[in-house]
């Protein structure tokens, strides 16, 4: 069971899409203008597709004779592909709302460089708000790779994920006669619950003055 | 006295958008702005919420650009520096002489800073003093605006809102700036404390040798901090002159309604009541053509929906400070 627990998979996924999402959407938020509205343009292209028949299609097209490492990481960088939009939107809307508060206007009129002030006025002021958004999001990574995988379109046996360990859960009559197959599907609904909690937390530890 | 600064037909258009597929509209902010600002006096801004005071401030330290005119700053040395044409090199050494004070004292002072490094920020950046030095000089202009030194080491958070405002004055003051922008800078306190916040600057000024913009949209505190008022209506400048000529015989029916609509000139016993006056201010991007003010204007003709007074420079006060009032036909 606790070799079913895929979080390894789902954090490289979210690192990835912090990657892209902090530096797309710092950039966007930060200078504003065409790029911006460039950016936001393909955000809500890819965030306007349907995600699962997205999702399957990618799988499906993923080789055969790929092993099982392979379709890993290659679903991984799929989750990611799409995991990045929410995250570049947070980091964008954190931006452009710093960026016309009078704190950073001060350090502007300070003399401080783009720099100093995305580093030492800005990023420190949503820290906490990145810190949610990228607990927050591990747990959506693991529940799509649960879902693909419980299509059987994500990782395969002999790869151990909960979404395979539920696929043998598909069948009602297995499912009757052996109920503790349904035990992954718990294992998800708890460490979700709990990743939530734990990013709440997070939120709060980054965040003493509540803003 | 010299003329330390002097706004030359400044202009301020803002493009807005209302929708994807909306027409760019055009708002004026600011339209033909001129002003000079003397050493040591305290000119006073005033007008209406939205009539642009905000935006002339930020233009002329350049927080934002201008759309034309240009903003020539006069240091003590000599030689005009043209603020409005040097880049963000270029302008970052006459940022220590240009100060600025902000009206929110909460979301002016970075949340997640001690004050102690909210104020010593200025320092570092222009690197001008480090270590034990820079420690001394934040603390003593701290104490100096009534912040102990113990309490240096706390986040914005912790002090009341007369307290944070005293902050944001250290920081203005730490670099030993010449002019010093404050925006609405006790508008947002209660009026008990804008009194004494009021009365500190007063002080300051003398102490670090200041010239103030002072920006405000109430008369009462204008009346007693400023020696000269320009009064601002949707982004000109429709009067201009020395603080008690202005109260005693205002020339703009503008200005007029303003007065009126004053109760007591007395800060400490004023709340911060906003200037009133009848009909809606119109909508900048829709402006009235003519006179800026004939919407609301109770002595309007029909020559004012096509012609716009002009300013004319007049010498009156007891000061020998020249006054730009408007030529009116009335
Ligand atoms: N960044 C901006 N974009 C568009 N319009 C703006 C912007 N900043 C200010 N304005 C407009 O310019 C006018 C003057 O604003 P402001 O200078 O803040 O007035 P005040 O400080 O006198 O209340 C207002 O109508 C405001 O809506
Ligand atoms: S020009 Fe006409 S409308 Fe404008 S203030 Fe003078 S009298 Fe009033
Ligand atoms: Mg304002």
């Amino acid at each position: 069971m606790a070799r079913g627990f895929r979080c390894p998979s789902a954090l490289a996924g979210v690192t990835l899409s912090l990657f892209f999402g902090i530096i797309i959407g710092g950039f966007s938020g930060y200078y504003g203008g065409w790029f911006d509205s460039a950016v936001m343009r393909v955000i809500e292209f890819i965030r306007s597709m349907p995600t699962i028949p997205l999702w399957l299609g990618l799988a499906a097209a993923m080789p055969k004779d790929w092993s099982a490492l392979q379709t890993y990481f290659a679903i991984t960088l799929i989750l990611s592909l799409i995991g990045w939009t929410e995250l570049a939107r947070v980091v964008r809307g954190r931006f452009l709302s710093l960026r016309t508060e009078d704190f950073v206007t001060a350090a502007q009129l300070d003399g401080a460089s783009d720099w100093r002030i995305i580093t030492r006025h800005m990023v420190p002021s949503f820290m906490s708000h990145i810190i949610a958004a990228a607990t927050l999001a591990v747990p959506g990574m693991i529940l799509a790779e649960t879902a693909l995988s419980f299509l059987g379109l994500g990782l395969q046996a002999p790869i151990v994920s909960w979404g395979t360990l539920l696929q043998d859960a598909q069948n009602i009559r297995t499912l009757a006669s052996a109920p503790r197959l349904l035990v992954p599907g718990l294992c998800v609904v708890i460490v979700i619950l709990s990743l939530n909690f734990f990013g709440d937390g997070l939120r709060d530890a980054a965040d003493p003055h509540g803003r | 006295m010299s003329t330390l600064l002097s706004v030359e037909n400044l202009s301020k258009h803002f493009t807005v958008k209302s929708g994807l597929f909306a027409p760019m509209r055009q708002l004026d902010a600011l339209t033909d702005i001129n002003l000079t600002v003397e050493a040591g006096e305290t000119p006073a801004i005033v007008g209406e919420s939205g009539c642009g005071k905000t935006t002339l401030g930020r233009c002329i330290i350049n927080a934002q650009p201008s759309s034309a005119g240009r903003v020539v700053y006069h240091p003590k040395a000599g030689g005009d520096v043209e603020l409005t044409a040097l880049n963000k090199r270029q302008i970052k050494p006459w940022r220590q002489d240009i100060r600025m004070i902000f009206q929110d004292p909460m979301s002016s002072l970075n949340p997640n800073m001690r004050v102690f490094d909210i104020v010593a920020e200025p320092l570092r950046i222009h690197k001008v003093c480090k270590g034990r030095e820079l420690e001394d000089r934040v603390v003593s202009t701290l104490a100096k605006v009534g912040i102990p030194a113990d309490a240096v080491g706390r986040y914005p958070h912790a002090f009341s809102g007369g307290q944070r405002q005293r902050i944001g004055i250290a920081r203005a003051l730490v670099l030993d700036p010449k002019l010093v922008i404050a925006d609405e800078a006790v508008s947002a306190l209660d009026v008990s404390i804008q009194a004494q916040v009021l009365n500190l600057l007063e002080d300051l000024k003398a102490e670090f040798g200041l010239t103030y913009i002072f920006i405000s949209h109430d008369l009462g505190v204008v009346n007693y901090i400023a020696d000269r008022v320009v009064v601002m209506y949707l982004g000109h400048v429709v009067e201009n002159a020395p603080t008690e000529m202005l109260f005693e015989r205002p020339r703009h029916p503008y200005t007029e309604v303003l007065l009126e609509a004053l109760p007591i000139a007395d800060p400490t016993r004023r709340k911060g009541r906003k200037t009133e006056v009848r009909g809606e201010i119109p909508y900048l991007g829709n402006r009235p053509v003519g006179c800026p003010f004939h919407t609301r204007c109770k002595y309007a003709e029909d020559r004012c929906r096509t012609e716009k007074p002009a300013l004319r420079k007049i010498n009156g006060s007891a000061r020998k400070r020249p006054a730009t009032l408007p030529k009116h036909w009335i």
